[in-house]
């Protein structure tokens, strides 16, 4: 197969709103997801990063088909995978495995770990029932956890283990995708780089494609190629990890770059934001990130940036995008 | 209890003649231990914890799920829920006086007024049928005997001193109405609205997003610095605690196992567990592309040995570790107030832990 792995085309999902939460009638439209493209070569990484309410799980659904986009589609293999037939519809979604943030609620409590495992198997009609047991066990040693641990339930595992057996559940299917929707953010720091190796070495040996969505950008560098950082439903900057990290063009990026807290506090540019993400249920006109922009211009509110080249090596969604400069962090508002 | 329990030899050297009553000392914890009665064993959850606190200082204590900080926070504040938890010994001296021996009336005087709390989830710290002007109300109302009209305007300065903007207004909203990050401002709100003298924050950041984490933690700084009042900061991101205070005290297993300036302790961690939390967490801000951790799993508390309860993730172990647990004590230049426990600290200190990567 040539070309990319996954495409996604301007992709959209919008809710109605509901009338107990957010205060939005049910005439609101909320664009969770916004327009949003991009595309992953096989065996390669995207990261995804952004707050709550940007969007990026909202796109992990689509992507995984537990939601169908509003407009756009999403092609994998070439194929779109809301518009396939039954039967190859089934065979897609083997082929695209979800590894979810909540290593407790994603394990059924009163089932083995093998019964976990082997679901698959039973889902897409593989492997002979007799061999199972084995190629759990395989499973398990591929991710670094015993034998012993098929017998067990859940609760007897610590929220590393329990990821680790997400994670082997998820390649029991032989996916050429993971959507790995914050896998580490529950888990203690120590952890948190036993399971980044993990996926690191997993990746290196299967070759099996990313979508790495997360909020928090200290461990992009470790597990990504490529990263898209997302604001109130849209992409506002994408390019390569290192070039984006060195390099961010886009005001938001640069925020959020220097907000991870560092354990040398004196060699950090930080740059406070002021207020709380809009509703997306009513975002600003114009550009969405200018009611918090410190670089923030009259013609912000009245034209919308696109995700574009502007003059740098990787596109941005700015109308004043450039590399930070000293001054910004004293013109914060 | 298991192992031995550091008392006057495990405190560093500045608590070491502080055993005494000492009534100039804002909060001393000496000697900490605190159980879990589950079925027929008590787990020990706190194993032996000292640390002082002066006024207008701050300490965090750092440590992952299961190594008893918040359980320690939560006896300091007295909201510990026994049973099942109790406390099995030591003492935590506020301002000379024994908080553990106090009868519960009194204890009720000093929580809100001399030591308060904030809670790292919002939501789950306020009552969700209440109006949050009306809750941060009750405070004044309880402790200062307010009237009603009095208490809404003085939750109104308090809301107002958290920069939650339109307070007046927003007074009558209910939580569910605020978004994470102005939630956890009237949380703060509420811990400092009596102006006590010791702020614990239990994650205060942990739940809200980067940037929200960035403005919560410059305000509680700044209002801590303005009002003159302590910090003792719960943490499991030492990126958080280094932005907040300039000591930490790191805890493993129940037990601190480093202490110190974190200006020292960072460039040159003197136990093996901080030195690996260190590197798990210095790697990213390096160009390597592999991140540094520790391997294996914090230890089950029901089944410490007698060693360190380290020694089984330990590079460095040796026999003697798996039979010993060490004491915390001094390590580095006399007064820097550094100690560590660790057989080999010294030796870790002078050279960097040996790497022995399984």
């Amino acid at each position: 197969m040539s070309g990319p792995l996954l495409q996604v085309e301007g992709v959209s999902k919008v809710f109605r709103g509901n009338r107990t939460r957010h205060g939005l009638g049910p005439r609101d439209l909320i664009r969770a997801v916004d327009q949003v493209s991009f595309t992953l070569a096989a065996g390669s990484t995207l990261a995804i990063v952004g707050e709550s309410g940007c969007g990026k799980s909202t796109l992990a659904k689509l992507l995984l088909r537990f939601e169908e986009p509003t407009a756009g589609r999403v092609r994998f293999d070439g194929r779109d995978i809301v518009r396939v037939p039954r039967a190859e519809s089934r065979r897609l979604r083997r082929r695209i495995q979800p590894v979810l943030q909540d290593p407790y609620g994603s394990l059924n409590p009163r089932r083995i770990v093998f019964d976990a495992v082997s679901e698959p198997w039973q889902a897409f009609r593989e492997i002979r029932p007799p061999d199972r047991r084995v190629a759990a066990a395989e499973l398990l040693g591929r991710v670094g956890l015993g034998e012993s641990l098929l017998d067990r339930h859940p609760g007897a595992l610590s929220g590393g283990q329990r990821q680790r057996v997400n994670i082997a559940r998820a390649l029991a299917a032989r996916p050429d995708l993971l959507v790995l929707d914050e896998p580490l953010s529950a888990l203690d720091v120590s952890m948190q780089a036993q399971i980044v190796n993990l996926l690191r070495r997993l990746q290196d040996e299967l070759s099996i494609a990313y979508v790495f969505i997360t909020h928090d950008l200290s461990l992009v560098p470790f597990l990504s190629d490529q990263v898209a950082v997302m604001y109130l439903g849209s992409i506002v900057e994408t390019g390569p990890v290192d070039e984006v990290f060195s390099r961010a063009v886009h005001p938001y990026t640069q925020a959020l770059l220097s907000a991870v807290p560092s354990l040398d506090p004196t060699g950090q540019q930080r740059i406070v934001l002021h207020g709380d993400v809009p509703s997306p249920g009513a975002p600003p006109s114009g550009c969405r990130f200018r009611t918090r922009c410190w670089r923030a211009q009259p013609e912000c509110a009245e034209r919308r940036p696109e995700l574009v080249d502007r003059g740098y090596p990787h596109p941005s969604a700015c109308h004043f995008a450039e590399p930070l400069t000293t001054g910004d962090q004293r013109a914060r508002t | 209890m298991t192992g031995p329990t550091p008392t006057a030899s495990g405190a560093t050297p500045t608590e070491a003649g502080a055993l005494a009553t000492d009534a100039s000392r804002l909060l001393e914890v000496s000697d900490l231990q605190v159980g879990f009665d589950i079925g027929p064993a008590t787990v020990p959850a706190v194993r032996g914890v000292s640390f002082t606190l002066e006024e207008r200082d701050g300490l965090a204590l750092v440590g992952e799920s299961g190594s008893g900080k918040t359980v320690t926070a939560r006896t300091i504040m007295g909201i510990l829920r026994c049973p099942p938890g109790r406390v099995t010994g030591g003492q935590v001296r506020f301002r000379g006086e024994d908080l553990l021996r106090l009868p519960e009336s009194r204890r009720r005087t000093y929580r809100g007024t001399r030591i308060s709390m904030i809670f790292q989830e919002a939501l789950a710290a306020l009552n969700p049928v209440l109006p949050v002007g009306y809750q941060i109300g009750e405070l004044f109302r309880f402790h200062q005997g307010s009237s009603r009209r009095q208490a809404r305007r003085q939750a109104i300065e308090a809301m107002s001193l958290v920069q939650i903007p339109h307070a007046a207004r927003r007074a009558g909203d209910y939580p569910h109405q605020f978004s994470g990050g102005m939630r956890q401002r009237v949380v703060i709100a509420m811990a400092l609205a009596l102006r006590p003298d010791l702020v614990i924050a239990d994650e205060p950041t942990t739940a809200l997003d980067v940037t929200i984490q960035a403005q919560v933690m410059e305000l509680l700084q700044q209002l801590l610095e303005q009002e003159g009042m302590s910090l003792l900061l719960i943490t499991h991101d030492l990126g958080v605690a280094a932005y907040a205070t300039s000591r930490i005290a790191v805890m493993y297993a129940g037990r601190i196992v480093e202490t110190g300036p974190l200006g020292e302790v960072y460039p040159a961690p003197a136990h093996p567990y901080t030195y690996g939390l260190m590197e798990s967490i210095r790697g990213r801000e390096r160009e390597s592309r592999t991140l540094h951790a520790i391997p294996g799993a914090p230890p089950d508390l029901t089944q410490l040995g007698p060693g360190c309860p380290f020694a089984p993730r330990c590079p460095r172990a040796v026999a003697l570790c798996r039979e010993v647990e060490p004491p915390l004590d001094p390590v580095g230049s006399a007064g820097s107030g550094r100690a560590s426990a660790c057989h080999f600290a010294a030796e870790i200190l002078a050279e960097g832990v040996l790497e022995v990567r399984g």
